[in-house]
């Protein structure tokens, strides 16, 4: 008995106690789970919006994306026509032909159709890339059948006036010569020619130089061979189904007629060898590095492993090329990876901001950032971060009800597989630490495409590194040619010591 | 910054519900914790994603008399670390996730806003909760974020020369410091915090009773619920504090037309700035139809004229801007020499008098109902970070969910003669001021 009762004070003092303790523990300290992140509950499955087909009697295709949560429709059409469509001499026709038919119909002045879309509160966006062009709109619900009537029209009606013609190329003209200050979008464009040429004679950029050539009959012409019902395709997203969409759609764009399509094939740029490095002379006080190769396109084997690939070594600040060349050698102000698709081809392209005098240190150290990924394979974690990123951020891009007409118009232009979106986290999970070693061996091993823009100086050390080098001006025009042992005027022929 | 905190205000200040209007929108959840957090919950299951936003009512407005400045850093010092996140680790796990994040500092209200996979909603609410608990307050933290917001404020000084005259207009059109202090504050403003300063303003700011946490996504309430305990209801409730009085500005500007000359700009620019006093909330809907009439898109007035027939400016933009009790409607323009500019003055008082003389057409009326309504379900529907954001603002600024039929009917009972009555009563002549900005 009594050792029962001293067992009994004994348990009333540890229950007193342990009621007491965690009280006491919040006062002095904090509670367990604040220590450390909660593991992550399981991923819950993607769904898509119910999406529908169909082609009309014109040719057109017509996609319905069903979203019952919105009462704001948005209509794409893409177009399979872009700027490599532009003939030599008229680079930037594409671009110039779709913004007029936004200027001018049969029925409507450019003035009439500005208050048209005001008043009916469309919201819109032309994007032209280098094989397409998509045209986005956006509208309430109540005012669709009026701003199908009106959308068609571009398409159908478009009168070009000559008037308008010319402000179009003025104002492109400018934004051009805008663009061109940005050493970076001046840049790309650079890289992309020096890539793609001599194969692909127009990969995008626009010659501003050239923009004077467009006439009206250039854009007429451009209109009636490549702006037609059966070279393209329309996205409908909102609350409605394919019956619906298909009655409103086909009763606005009857009128778009059909005609037989032409185009010249997009021909595939195969990774290869750059002997030379270009530097571009711009006078801006920072350098930009741009280093790349052509990689598979978009619907090759290796895509999954590319963007995992792209991931690990620049896709994000906390990536192998923003962390080694700011955060522990502060050679770079950032440094970053990226991958650009245009049809049969990709490329991979890295770009970094740096002082002048560290342009040759950043350059070694993102082909030794390159090399190290041909060599070995990335450690476990850094791959499921890359991955665990690349799952999510599809997640949060598929919100906006443009992204993923968007990405079904992608589908439609790069003959992707009908489920290639659905599987997209999947085919994601599935890549490892072998696949991205073999991707960087496929695409990484050549020497890649260098190009250095900044203000050009012959004595800087690292120029030195290379054996050839071409020196252009802030037009793209070549200027000088530096061998190992001479120098090329290329303005005035000249040969000197180098 | 100037440009978000516009874009914010015009997409969210004036927002009323029309919630019950919307096939497919349901009425969010709302609760509170015992220490006075309110939570709002909206399901939406369409994709595995979710957006916290989590508002604090505190803003420039509050910041301490010679310490303006004081909550745009706290903003910043929010990313610096808590007891159990190091420095800059709240980016870094939001990113590493796929997600994404951001913060705002207005007038009166601070966001905090992430989005992530549906299935990282804990690890967002583990981050807030935090920092809302046990922010690293160090004097080494304060300074390096003191230096880096004196060394941005010097670098937009020349960079964005015209940002300090966006200030000024609020300078003049509120004589009073809480109204009209810029948010950034000035090197010198922000040089004078002290890390007791902050401690200060972080216990008396940053606290449950002081915040509302949005949450829209594919979530369910229970578990929201459960996850939102968890985290926050062991954060202590501050004691309360008494708003603070509105002040009275009827005074006569004394500068309501000036011209500076400036050494960094080349291209001459007009600043204008006007205020609307004691504004009534009924009135609300009403000052953003006549925002979308003034100057919101090509066709509308100031634009047309301005932009597309008289070719006087090359660039125009503006916008209401919200300061509790007032509101203010602020006009940025370039031209290209000193006549246009006094062109565009002359123009801008010739719309304000058509305003209070002239019923607007109802082609007009029609086309800012219609773009009133477009922006605003494209911040209800256009993804669940608006739709949070939408709901925050809402109730930090009216302490309830909307009620949708009344604003609906509000919407529709708009009428011509509503837009000439609201400019009879709130455009004076005595509240607008301009600044002619030339190069010297």
């Amino acid at each position: 008995m009594k050792i029962t009762r001293k067992l009994a004070k004994t348990l009333v003092a540890v229950l007193l106690f342990s009621v007491l303790l965690p009280g006491q523990l919040l006062i002095f300290s904090q509670e367990r789970f604040r220590r450390n992140p909660p593991y992550p509950e399981p991923l819950l499955p993607l769904r898509f919006p119910p999406i529908e087909s169909g082609v009309l009697e014109n040719g057109l295709k017509l996609v319905t994306i069903t979203r019952l949560n919105s009462p704001i429709v948005t209509i794409q059409v893409l177009v399979q026509a872009g700027e490599f469509d532009s003939p030599p001499g008229l680079s930037g026709l594409a671009t110039v032909t779709t913004e007029m038919m936004l200027k001018g119909t049969q029925l409507m002045s450019a003035s009439d159709i500005e208050e048209a879309l005001d008043t009916l509160g469309i919201e819109f966006n032309v994007e032209v890339k280098a094989d397409h062009t998509l045209f986005t709109f956006s509208v309430l619900e109540e005012n669709l059948d009026q701003a199908l009537n009106l959308i068609k029209s571009f398409f159908s009606e478009p009168s070009f006036p000559a008037s308008e013609l010319i402000n179009v190329k003025r104002e492109l003209y400018y934004r051009l010569l805008s663009n061109k200050k940005e050493a970076e979008k001046f840049g790309f464009d650079f890289f992309l020619k020096k890539l793609l040429n001599p194969e692909i004679l127009n990969p995008g950029p626009i010659e501003e130089e050239e923009i004077k050539n467009i006439s009206q009959k250039d854009v007429i012409a451009f209109h009636r061979r490549l702006i037609r019902p059966n070279n393209s395709m329309i996205i409908i997203s909102g609350n409605l189904g394919l019956n619906n969409a298909s009655l409103k759609v086909s009763q606005a764009f009857n009128r778009w007629v059909s005609r037989p399509v032409e185009r010249s094939p997009l021909v595939r740029v195969e990774n290869k060898n750059f002997e030379k490095v270009f530097f571009v002379d711009l006078s801006s006080k920072d350098c930009v590095v741009l280093i790349g190769n052509t990689i598979s396109p978009i619907n090759g084997q290796d895509y999954f492993s590319l963007l995992v690939m792209n991931q690990i070594i620049g896709g994000l600040t906390s990536s192998r090329l923003f962390l080694n060349l700011r955060e522990t050698k502060s050679l770079a102000f950032y440094a970053f990876s990226d991958i650009y698709y245009l049809k049969n081809n990709g490329v991979f392209w890295i770009r970094a901001r740096t002082s002048p005098e560290a342009a040759g240190e950043v350059t070694r150290e993102i082909i030794s950032e390159l090399k190290n990924l041909t060599e070995f394979p990335p450690d476990p974690l850094e791959l499921e971060r890359a991955k665990t990123y690349l799952i999510g951020n599809f997640l949060l891009q598929l919100q906006n009800s443009e992204q993923l007409s968007q990405r079904l118009a992608l589908q439609n232009i790069y003959n992707l597989p009908d489920n290639f979106w659905l599987k997209y986290i999947e085919n994601i999970m599935m890549v490892g630490a072998d696949n991205i070693r073999e991707a960087a061996q496929k695409y990484l091993s050549n020497k890649p495409l260098i190009i250095i823009l900044g203000k050009f100086n012959p004595e800087v050390d690292y120029l030195k590194d290379f054996n050839n080098i071409e020196i252009y001006n802030n037009k793209g025009q070549l200027q000088l040619k530096l061998q190992k042992g001479e120098t090329v005027n290329e303005n005035r022929r000249m040969r000197t010591q180098f | 910054m100037r440009v978000f905190i516009r874009g914010l205000f015009l997409c969210l200040i004036l927002s009323c519900s029309l919630f019950g209007q919307i096939s497919g929108y349901n009425q969010p959840n709302l609760f509170t914790l015992k220490n006075g957090l309110k939570v709002i919950v909206y399901e939406d299951d369409s994709l595995p994603v979710v957006s916290v936003v989590l508002g604090y009512g505190v803003g420039s407005r509050q910041d301490p008399d010679d310490k303006a400045g004081l909550a745009f850093l706290m903003q910043h010092l929010m990313f610096q670390g808590s007891k159990n996140v190091s420095p800059m680790q709240h980016i870094n796990y939001i990113q590493n996730t796929g997600g994404e994040l951001n913060a705002a500092t207005t007038f009166d209200k601070t966001y905090f806003y992430e989005t992530v996979p549906a299935n990282q909603l804990g690890l967002i609410l583990w981050l807030e909760s935090d920092r809302m608990a046990s922010l690293d307050i160090s004097e080494v933290t304060v300074n390096r974020i003191k230096e880096m917001l004196i060394n941005n404020e010097n670098q937009r000084r020349i960079q964005e020369p015209y940002a300090r005259y966006f200030f000024l207009v609020d300078e003049i059109l509120f004589p009073d410091y809480s109204y009209g202090h810029a948010l950034t504050g000035t090197p010198d403003s922000v040089d004078r915090i002290t890390v007791e300063d902050v401690l200060a303003f972080y216990r008396k700011y940053y606290v449950p009773n002081n915040a509302v946490l949005s949450i829209s996504g594919d979530v369910k309430v229970a578990k929201v619920k459960e996850l939102v305990t968890r985290y926050f209801e062991t954060i202590s409730r501050a004691p309360e504090f008494e708003s603070q009085a509105s002040v009275d500005f009827r005074s006569i500007f004394s500068s309501r037309d000036q011209v500076m000359f400036d050494s960094l700009i080349s291209i001459p620019a007009l600043e204008f700035g006007l205020r609307f006093d004691e504004v009534k909330k009924d009135d609300y809907l009403l000052f953003r139809l006549l925002e979308y009439i003034l100057i919101n898109g090509k066709r509308s007035r100031l634009y047309n004229r301005l932009v597309n027939k008289e070719r006087i400016a090359f660039f125009l933009s503006g916008g209401l801007e919200d300061r509790g009790e007032y509101l203010s409607l602020k006009i940025f323009l370039t031209a290209n020499n000193q006549v246009m500019i006094d062109r565009a003055k002359k123009i801008i008082s010739e719309e304000f008098t058509r305003l209070k003389t002239e019923m607007i057409s109802e082609k007009e009326l029609l086309r800012a109902k219609t773009k009133y309504k477009m922006d605003y379900y494209s911040q209800l529907t256009g993804s669940n970070l608006s739709r949070a954001l939408s709901l925050t603002e809402f109730y930090l600024r009216d302490g309830n969910l909307p009620d949708i039929n009344k604003e609906l009917a509000s919407l529709s009972r708009v009428n011509t003669y509503s837009i000439l009555s609201l400019a009879r009563k709130y455009l004076k002549d005595e509240n607008y001021c301009f600044i002619s900005i030339l190069p010297r």
